[in-house]
C-alpha cells in the first residue's frame, strides 16, 4: 500500500494487520445486532409461552397462578423491567465473551476483524467490559464517538481509546480495484485542489 | 363409443377391429413406443410454439427500438432491406440476407399458391359439376358411381377410424411421455443425491460459493472505507491519506497468528 503522491498506480498489497475501517466496522456491528435481536426476541417469545401456558393452565390444567407463592412469581418474571434488564446483560456478556475469547465477536469473523491490544496481545476481560462501556460514551454525543474512526489515523473510535485496542483486518484484505481507482481519483483531486489554495 | 362411419362398414368388418382392440393386450411394445414418440412430439410442439410466440413478439419489439425511426416510417420493406445491405457492406452479409428473404417469399408463395389453388378447385366444381349431373343419371354410369360412393364412404370410415384413434391415442401418449419425464427427471436426480462424489461436488461448490460471497462483501467494505474516510478527511480539512495506515509491527505479527473462521474454513477446503 506504499503509494507516494505522484504515482499514477497504486501498489496495491493486501491489508492483513491493518486497521479496519468505518464501513467493515459498523456492518460487523450490524450483523451482530441482528444477531442479538433474534435471540432476544425469540428468548422473550419462550418465556412469555411459557408463563401464559403455566398461569392460564392450559398444559395440565392447573393455573400456577392459584398456587400459593407461585403467582408472584410468575408476575416478577413477567416484568418488563427484569426482560430489559436479562436483555441487557445478554447483549453486555456477547460483546464481552466474544471479544474476550475469540477477539471477534461472529460479526466481525463474518467481515474478517479482529479486536487486538495496542501492545498487539489479546484482549483481556477488563478491556473488553471497557470497550463495551465505551459504545455508550461513543453513542452519548450523537455517536461521534462511532465516527472518529474516519478520521483518526489509528482509526480508532472513544470505545477504542478508552479499552486502548485496535480493531484490525485478519484477513488478506484487498481492495475491489475498480472501486479504489475511483476513490483514488476522488483523493487525488482533493489533494490537488488543497495544495492548490 | 360408436364410431359413426362404423354403421356405413359391412357388419363382419366392424366386429373384427373390434375384437382386435378387445384381444390387444395392455402392454405392446411397438404401441408403447409409438406412444412415447407421439407424445414426445406432442409436447416438444406445444413448447415450440410457445416459445416462437414469445420469441417472435420479443424480436419484432427489439426489432423495432433497434431500427432508427427513419426506417420504420414510410420505408417500404424492400427499401429496408435495401439501406441494411448497403448499410452492412459486406458480400457474405448480403448473400446471408438474401438466402433469407428467399426462404421466407419461397414460404409466402407456396402459402399463397396453396390458397389459389383451393379456389380454383371449387371455381371448376361449381362450374363443371351442373354439367355433369345428367351424365351421372345416365344407366351406364350408375354401377361406376355405385362403386365410387362405396370408395368415398370407405375412405371417410378410415378417416373417422384415425381420428377416433388419434383422439385415444394422442391423450394417453402425452400422460405417457409426461410421465417418462417426470420419471426420468426424478431417477436422475435421485442418482445425483445417491452418489457420493456428486453430494461432495454440490457441498463443495455450495460452500465455495458462500465464501465468494463473503470475499466479495469483505472486499467492497474495505474499499468503502478507504472511499468514505477520503470523503471525511476532506471534509475536515485533513491531508489525505496516500497509505492506509499500518500498525505496529506485534500487531500484525498478531493479525497473521490469528487467521479467522472462514479462512481456516477455506483451507480446509483447498
Amino acid at each position: 500500500m506504499n503509494q507516494t503522491q505522484g504515482q499514477t498506480a497504486p501498489i496495491i498489497t493486501d491489508l492483513q494487520g491493518y486497521y479496519a475501517g468505518f464501513i467493515s466496522r459498523v456492518l460487523a456491528f450490524i450483523i451482530d445486532a441482528i444477531i442479538i435481536a433474534l435471540t432476544i426476541t425469540v428468548f422473550n417469545w419462550i418465556v412469555w409461552v411459557t408463563l401464559d401456558t403455566l398461569s392460564t393452565g392450559i398444559f395440565l390444567g392447573i393455573s400456577a397462578n392459584k398456587i400459593p407463592g407461585v403467582g408472584p412469581v410468575i408476575d416478577f418474571l413477567r416484568d418488563s423491567f427484569l426482560i430489559g434488564f436479562l436483555s441487557a446483560l445478554f447483549i453486555l456478556l456477547y460483546h464481552v465473551f466474544f471479544t474476550y475469547f475469540a477477539g471477534q465477536t461472529p460479526g466481525k469473523a463474518l467481515l474478517g476483524l479482529r479486536v487486538v491490544a495496542v501492545e498487539g496481545k489479546r484482549v483481556s476481560v477488563v478491556r473488553s467490559l471497557l470497550r463495551y462501556l465505551g459504545y455508550f460514551v461513543s453513542a452519548a454525543p450523537l455517536f461521534i464517538g462511532f465516527f472518529w474512526v474516519l478520521i483518526d489515523d489509528q482509526r480508532q473510535g472513544w470505545h477504542d481509546k478508552i479499552a486502548r485496542t485496535y480493531v484490525i483486518y485478519t484477513w488478506e484484505a484487498r481492495p475491489d480495484e475498480r472501486f479504489l481507482s475511483k476513490e483514488l481519483y476522488i483523493l487525488s483531486s482533493h489533494h490537488r485542489r488543497g495544495s492548490s489554495q | 363409443m360408436e364410431n359413426p362411419a362404423s354403421s356405413q362398414l359391412p357388419a363382419d368388418a366392424s366386429a373384427d377391429m373390434n375384437q382386435i382392440t378387445q384381444d390387444a393386450p395392455l402392454f405392446v411394445h411397438s404401441r408403447s413406443l409409438t406412444r412415447l414418440v407421439v407424445g414426445g412430439i406432442g409436447l416438444f410442439m406445444d413448447e415450440l410454439w410457445s416459445r416462437l410466440e414469445e420469441w417472435e413478439t420479443t424480436t419484432d419489439r427489439q426489432v423495432r427500438e433497434m431500427l432508427p425511426a427513419a426506417q420504420q416510417d414510410g420505408i417500404s420493406p424492400a427499401r429496408k432491406g435495401a439501406v441494411g445491405v448497403r448499410e452492412s457492406g459486406s458480400a457474405v452479409v448480403t448473400a446471408r440476407r438474401a438466402m433469407i428473404g428467399m426462404i421466407f417469399q419461397a414460404e409466402d408463395n407456396i402459402r399463397y399458391s396453396v390458397a389459389q389453388a383451393g379456389r380454383i378447385g371449387r371455381l371448376i366444381e361449381k362450374s363443371v359439376s351442373p354439367l355433369l349431373k345428367p351424365l351421372a343419371r345416365l344407366p351406364l354410369i350408375k354401377p361406376a358411381k355405385r362403386r365410387y360412393d362405396q370408395l368415398v364412404a370407405r375412405g371417410e370410415m378410415e378417416l373417422a377410424s384415425w381420428i377416433k384413434t388419434g383422439e385415444e391415442q394422442e391423450l394417453s401418449s402425452r400422460i405417457l411421455m409426461t410421465r417418462a419425464l417426470s420419471e426420468t427427471i426424478d431417477a436422475f436426480f435421485d442418482y445425483l443425491a445417491a452418489n457420493p462424489s456428486v453430494r461432495d461436488l454440490v457441498q463443495t461448490q455450495s460452500t465455495g460459493l458462500a465464501n465468494e460471497v463473503v470475499e466479495e462483501v469483505r472486499e467492497r467494505t474495505v474499499s468503502a472505507d478507504t472511499f468514505l474516510e477520503g470523503i471525511a478527511r476532506g471534509i475536515f480539512r485533513k491531508t489525505p491519506r496516500v497509505e492506509v495506515p499500518a500498525p505496529s509491527p506485534e500487531v500484525k505479527i498478531k493479525a497473521a497468528s490469528l487467521r479467522s473462521i472462514h479462512q481456516r474454513g477455506k483451507k480446509r477446503l483447498q
